[in-house]
């Protein structure tokens, strides 16, 4: 409550200091994480976590990708994005870059209205931690150490369907209205470690170790009207886990296209993975649960490509180009298809074939007014972030039709009285999908807050 | 950096994150994307199946014998029967019924001015209440009393049991009971020198159970089977002095009834004969083997229920206006164990059922559903059908192999679902099962299951 405060003062003698662009910038940026909000629905009736789109049912979930707080309200991407207020998590290269031993957490928020070609429409709304990410220098701007926690996938979608059966209670036929619910929960997590090294004044390298594990889980719930008939859970989930490693690298230049510029050029590689787990088919849930069946696999996820260019003209503009691509076309999963009626439902949903190559392509702008004048007001000194996104989904449901993500990113990045700690805010708006053929079309809107917290660790301080 | 300030951050952390959490609890699923994909959303509907059992008839002797200090706590009464019965529905043949009863000694010794009264001053008479009548209207039967030569084991004895008796009566020649009284009440003379050649009449305790052996009652040329209370029935010795009546009597103790048979034949078209007295009955097996029960191994159950039909309406249309037959109040399934030794024991199937032997356990029912069904509700048939199901999934064998379905009467259907367990006060009534159609259908049991 102290620090809230604190910042609502600061927030209070920045806003009177403040010149006429710089408020415009700070408005606008309040305004996009307002529209955010103000976008989710008021009503509270079930709590789940992740993206809240019925494509999420398909593949390994839906995909979720967060480097920095910085980036992703700069259109997701930040491959070659250097920064002293953060540790971008895509390239392990840039955690050569530290000086604070840094720790960060972000939370997000994020409402998908989803409207079918009938004009019928749905809402799913769901929270979740973006990211916890550890990171500290071992020898500063040379070899950094970095830590990360975040969801890999995230499958959540909900929808009901109401229908009606004879039923006979007591000896006799009465018509009892029942409620199906198909939900998908879980996901994969991946926590990373990693170091970055810089070889020379241009050239930095790193490399991490992921872990990927978690478990993808559809359910069919049927809750029947009346108390004379038991409810019916039925599940069908896969366990999964295994290794893979990033390899990242980084170009920095000076002077590029005018003097004082800097011009950055990073790239990452994920290896393929190799997953192993057991996918399972279950009644009911919690201490109830009995297992049906069980089956032992293996997936093979696809190898990822990251490449970005950043350019920074002067110490006011940032700005950055990235391009994505992962090769799900190569997915390959030895869980058998589905035997007989008890053997858990098809991983992953539809088959392989509902699968395909995913490109993204973001670009992305941040403007700190200040520059590098360390006196100017507090709003000159905060960053006004904003960008975009296209992406090529990597499911494709009806094995036909590609589908795509378009989005607009925003954010404002707060500093704090402490050199190296933000507190940033940044805002996502975009729509996915279509609504041909029994396709469907998500809009979303989401807010997250990211808190990113900077200092000197052990390091000994050096006389002067 | 002050640990305080740092620590202040971290709230903030907490504080952001608390923000987010709250607003991250609002779903409005729909039935919208359903459909999406190759691999849409659609399963199976919940669906109500019938299984119907192989049906057999079997016949088992009823328990028509009590012993009012041997009775379970639940069952309140019991009765005996005399007469005979010719039912119109066919099949059920020509029932006679001889009843048997018995009484408890005094604690007092009877009034003296009973024992020093001269014996043509002395009478001895039965005092029975009716609650069960099945036959043609009459006002008055002709009974004939005797008396038991021997002590009658009574307690629980089966229908098809008989006790010696003398072979002359010892009741009055014209002894009738009049059926008309609005009281229900009817009295049997006995001969006036009853009481002299019954000295152990003037015994108390058990003495007296010793020595006196109880009546068999008949009534050979009616038309109709009379039911009595047993806990009402009394012996009374009455004399009269100088205008004034002076008492003793005798509460009833033991009760039985012996019913025989005699014609049978072919029960109604489309019907199965269920008959109680004479103990004939149905035996169901389900097959798990077989539709529908092989497809739903897998199936979650969300009900379950096994209903047996009696078609009253087809009871009524059999009647003749001249005919009286009350519909029984309950029925009683005794299923029998398989024989594996893995099978679970009555109570693991379900704490109220209850074993009365080690293969056989008795269901509860549902005491409403009579007289228009046996039905075994699904606290009962949900545990028997869902565990059976999960064996025979593992290839075990069910839980219980055959269900034994008879009638089993009842004082009224307000009894508690516990109390079916109990034998059925005795009776001589038919129910009529339908082989097929469609209302009433067949014996069944009727699951509720949501396909995986």
């Amino acid at each position: 409550m102290i620090a809230a405060c604190s910042l609502l003062h600061t927030l209070r003698d920045g806003l009177v200091r403040m010149v006429g662009f710089h408020r415009l910038l700070f408005w606008g940026s309040c305004l996009a994480v307002v529209v955010g909000i103000l976008g989710a629905p008021s009503s509270v009736q079930a709590q789940s976590n992740g993206e809240g789109t019925i494509y999420s049912r398909f593949g390994m979930g839906s995909l979720l990708e967060f480097s920095s707080s910085q980036s992703d309200a700069m259109g997701g991407g930040g491959y070659a994005l250097r920064s002293l207020n953060y540790n971008p998590d895509a390239n392990p290269a840039l955690w050569s870059d530290q000086v604070f031993t840094r720790l960060s957490g972000s939370a997000a928020y994020r409402s998908t209205t989803v409207e079918d070609g009938q004009g019928n429409s749905g809402r799913l709304s769901s929270g979740n931690v973006q990211a916890l990410q550890f990171n500290f220098p071992l020898y500063e701007r040379s070899l950094g150490v970095g830590f990360s926690f975040q969801p890999y996938s995230r499958s959540n979608y909900s929808g009901k369907r109401l229908d009606s059966e004879e039923v006979s209670i007591n000896g006799e036929r009465r018509e009892v209205p029942f409620e199906t619910e198909f939900s998908g929960s879980g996901g994969l997590h991946r926590l990373r470690g990693g170091l970055g090294y810089r070889v020379n004044d241009m050239l930095s390298v790193g490399a991490t170790a992921d872990l990927l594990f978690g478990t993808l889980e559809r359910r069919r719930r049927t809750t029947w009207a009346v108390a004379q008939l038991r409810n019916t859970v039925i599940s069908d989930g896969v366990q999964l886990s295994g290794l893979t490693s990033t390899l990242g690298g980084h170009l920095a230049l000076a002077d590029v296209f005018a003097e004082d510029d800097a011009f950055s050029i990073g790239a990452s590689v994920t290896l393929p993975a190799n997953l192993s787990g057991e996918r399972f088919r279950t009644l009911d849930e919690d201490l109830a649960r009995d297992t049906l069946a069980t089956e032992r696999g293996d997936v093979t996820l696809p190898w990822k490509g990251r490449l970005g260019l950043s350019y920074q003209p002067n110490a006011r503009w940032t700005l950055v180009v990235d391009g994505a691509f992962d090769p799900w076309s190569t997915f390959s999963s030895d869980f058998s298809a589905r035997a007989s009626e008890t053997a858990p439902a098809r991983f992953p949903a539809g088959g392989t074939e509902t699968l395909t190559d995913r490109w993204r392509l973001s670009t992305g702008a941040e403007v700190v007014p200040a520059g590098d004048d360390r006196l100017a007001g507090y709003f000159a000194q905060a960053a006004y972030r904003f960008g975009g996104y296209a992406e090529q989904m990597y499911v494709r449901p009806d094995s036909e039709t590609t589908l795509y993500e378009f989005a607009l990113t925003a954010g404002i990045s707060l500093p704090t009285s402490l050199s190296g700690t933000r507190i940033d805010l940044n805002t996502v708006a975009g729509t996915r999908g279509t609504t041909t053929g029994a396709l469907v079309r998500d809009q979303f809107f989401g807010v997250s807050l990211h808190v990113n917290f900077g200092e000197r660790w052990f390091q000994r301080r050096k006389l002067r | 950096m002050p640990i305080s300030m740092r620590s202040s951050w971290l709230t903030a952390l907490l504080v952001g994150g608390g923000l987010i959490a709250s607003l991250a609890a609002c779903t409005d699923s729909s039935d919208v994307g359903l459909g999406v994909g190759s691999d849409p959303l659609q399963g199976d509907n919940p669906a109500t199946v019938d299984a119907v059992p192989d049906v057999g008839t079997t016949r088992v002797p009823p328990i028509t014998g009590d012993n009012v200090r041997n009775r379970p706590r639940s069952q309140s009464a019991w009765r005996f029967l005399i007469g005979s019965v010719d039912d119109p529905v066919s099949g059920t043949g020509l029932v006679e019924a001889e009843g048997y009863i018995d009484f408890a000694g005094r604690s007092d010794d009877v009034p003296s001015e009973i024992e020093n009264a001269s014996p043509d001053a002395r009478a001895a008479e039965l005092r029975l209440k009716t609650d069960y009548f099945h036959g043609y209207s009459t006002e008055s039967i002709d009974v004939e009393v005797y008396d038991l030569t021997e002590e009658a084991d009574m307690d629980s004895a089966r229908a098809t049991a008989s006790f010696n008796a003398d072979a002359s009566p010892v009741s009055v020649d014209t002894a009738q009971i009049n059926l008309s009284d609005s009281d229900s009440l009817v009295t049997i003379r006995l001969q006036e020198s009853w009481i002299n050649d019954h000295p152990e009449v003037f015994q108390t305790g058990e003495d007296f159970e010793s020595n006196f052996h109880g009546f068999k009652i008949t009534a050979p040329s009616s038309e109709a089977v009379v039911g009595f209370s047993s806990s009402d029935a009394t012996l009374r010795l009455r004399t009269v002095s100088s205008g004034d009546t002076t008492t003793a009597d005798y509460s009833g103790l033991k009760t039985f009834t012996h019913i025989e048979q005699t014609g049978g034949g072919a029960s109604p078209s489309g019907y199965r004969l269920m008959q109680d007295g004479v103990g004939t009955g149905l035996t169901m097996s389900w097959d798990f083997n077989e539709s529908p029960l092989d497809t739903l191994e897998e199936s979650p159950l969300n009900r379950a229920e096994i209903f047996v039909p009696n078609d009253t309406s087809e009871l009524q249309a059999l009647t003749p206006s001249n005919f009286e037959r009350p519909q029984p109040q309950g029925y009683r399934i005794i299923a029998t164990r398989a024989s594996s030794p893995d099978v679970p024991l009555c109570g693991e199937v379900q704490s109220t059922v209850f074993p009365i032997s080690d293969e056989d356990c008795t269901l509860p029912l549902d005491p409403t559903a009579a007289p228009r069904a046996a039905l075994v509700p699904d606290n009962i048939s949900f545990p028997i059908f869902q565990q059976s199901l999960q064996r025979v999934r593992s290839g075990q064998s069910p839980v219980f192999t055959t269900f034994r379905v008879h009638i089993a009467d009842r004082a009224n259907t307000s009894v508690n679902q516990a109390t079916t367990i109990q034998p059925g006060l005795p009776t001589t009534l038919p129910a009529l099962v339908p082989k097929g159609g469609t209302e009433p259908k067949p014996p069944r049991a009727t699951l509720t299951v949501t396909p995986l």
